[in-house]
Parts: C-alpha cells; structure tokens; sequence
C-alpha cells in the first residue's frame, strides 16, 4: 500500500484518458490536486475545470496479531473529500459522475485498498459572481469512504 | 514508565487449533454450577427463615470471539469447523506476550458472519470448555 493514498488514486484517474481530457489535465495544466485550500480571488478561474482532495479523517481500528506477519494490524476507514470546480453547473455535475465511474470500486486496482465508494455528495454554492450577478464558478463536492488494512511493523 | 499491571487487550490473542487467528475482541465467561446444601443448620433464628448455601459442583468456561473475517482464516478454521462434528480443540485466551488467561479444550458454536455491504465483513463466534481447563497458563 503506498502511504500517500492519494498519489495512488490520482495515478488512477491519470490512466482514464476520458477523464484526463474533460479535465484537460497534463504535465504542464496539472489539474488533479490535494490537500490544500483552493480560494477563487476573483470572478473567473483560468484554469477550470479542475479539482482538489482534502482528507478530512482517517480512523484506524486494530486487530491482534496478525498470523502470517506476527504483527498487529488495523483497518483504516477514512474519508476522502473531492471538491470539483467549473463554470457551468451541468458541467461540473457531469464531471463528478465521469469521476466517480472512474474512482468508485477503485480498490480493485489499489493495492491494499478494500473499499472505495462515493458515500455523499452537494453542490455547496460559492460567492464569486460576474458583473451580471450571475455565477461564474460552480463547485461539485463529492465524499468517498475507503478502507485499508495495514501492518504494524 | 510502562503500567505493569493494568493492561489493555493490544497484545492479546486467541489461539484456534494450534492458529493464531487476529481478532477485534475477546470475551471469557467462567461459569459455575452450584448445588444447595441448606439444611436445619441453616435456619436463621432471628429471621425466621432458611439462609440457602451451597457448593460448586461444576464449572465451564465459555469465550465470545469477535474478529474480521480473513480468507487466510475464517474459512479454513472456523466455516468449516462451525458445520462438522470437530471437537475438543485446543484453545487458548492469551492477555499478552507473558501471561495468558487459561488454556484447554473446547468446541465452537454461534458463529455468526456478518456481511454489511459498506462495511467491514465481521464474524463472532463462542466456544464452550470441553472438560478440564488449565486457568492462568
């Protein structure tokens, strides 16, 4: 299991070349991020689309010794959240769902994973507003629940 | 300085079969059985009444398991066992690397796999004392 779990799953969404494209994410236009707080300082976000996973919680739940290692181990259940970023509302809304058919059961093909899913997700309004009033950048966020199990070594 | 002697259960462990199978938790219940002896002695003059005694005739000692399933265990040492005519196995309610509750015989029953779909797949299961059973070793 790579201890930066996010790495693994961003390297997912990476090999998804449908996914890749809507988000118009390379090389030089990363726009696959995590773990920091992205704020609009103005009315029009260049670089949109894109999104940014935060992890808000992780908890782990022990077992005795394992039989194969002699180590105790844990289940980690955790919470991802995925805040993604447009300038429509219908484009944002069918980038989440293109997401999650990339993402949901992605434990499949993440070593260690057991489980990942979306659980919850909203469309939580954000201020910025052209001259107009209107919106200019529509925010999709979404909630997966993972579980993982590790070794205590 | 490390406690050492209070404890918790991070270093504990059950041993199925000569398997030391990972679990969640551990429950030991010893159980007693008793047998009245009171008799005429036993009035209590000033109650106006029989005050009961007794003495232990029987004991068995019974333990819940919970755990998470494994395929590298559940299958093999507890499926199977739950459903044959497997008996009298060797078990043992360790507290830590030192000191263990008991040890001795015992057969499975109860065993329960729970299955939720957006959890952890989870199973307990109880064994029964199987004659004598060695406290403390």
């Amino acid at each position: 299991m790579n201890p930066d779990l996010l790495a693994s799953i961003i390297s997912v969404m990476r090999l998804n070349a449908g996914l890749v494209a809507s988000f118009g994410d390379s090389a030089v236009t990363p726009k696959f991020w995590s773990n920091y707080n992205a704020f609009q300082a103005s009315a029009i976000d260049p670089v949109m689309p894109y999104l940014v996973f935060v992890e808000p919680n992780e908890t782990k739940s022990y077992e005795t010794a394992d039989k194969a290692t002699n180590n105790p181990s844990d289940a980690a259940i955790g919470m991802l959240v995925c805040d993604i970023y447009a300038s429509t509302e219908l484009g944002v809304r069918q980038l989440g769902e293109q997401l999650c058919g990339v993402l949901n059961d992605c434990d499949n093909v993440i070593n260690g994973l057991f489980y990942f899913r979306r659980t919850t997700q909203a469309m939580p309004p954000l201020p910025s507003t052209g001259p107009d009033a209107s919106p200019t950048i529509f925010r999709r966020q979404i909630q997966f629940k993972y579980m993982y199990e590790e070794t205590l070594v | 300085m490390a406690d050492t002697d209070r404890l918790s259960g991070k270093a504990s462990y059950w041993t199925f079969n000569g398997v030391v199978i990972p679990v969640t938790k551990q429950d030991v219940a010893y159980n007693r059985d008793f047998g009245k002896t009171t008799d005429s002695n036993d009035y209590a003059v000033a109650q106006d009444m029989l005050a009961h005694t007794q003495i232990p005739i029987a004991y068995q000692v019974e333990g819940s398991i919970e755990g998470r399933f494994r395929f590298t265990s559940a299958p093999s040492d507890l499926i199977a066992g739950a459903v044959t005519s497997l008996t009298q196995i060797p078990c043992v309610f360790g507290l830590n690397g030192s000191a263990v509750q008991g040890h001795g015989l015992v057969d499975l029953f109860n065993l329960k796999i729970s299955v939720p779909v957006e959890d952890i797949v989870t199973y307990t299961a109880d064994v029964k004392s199987w004659g004598a059973w060695t406290p403390n070793a």
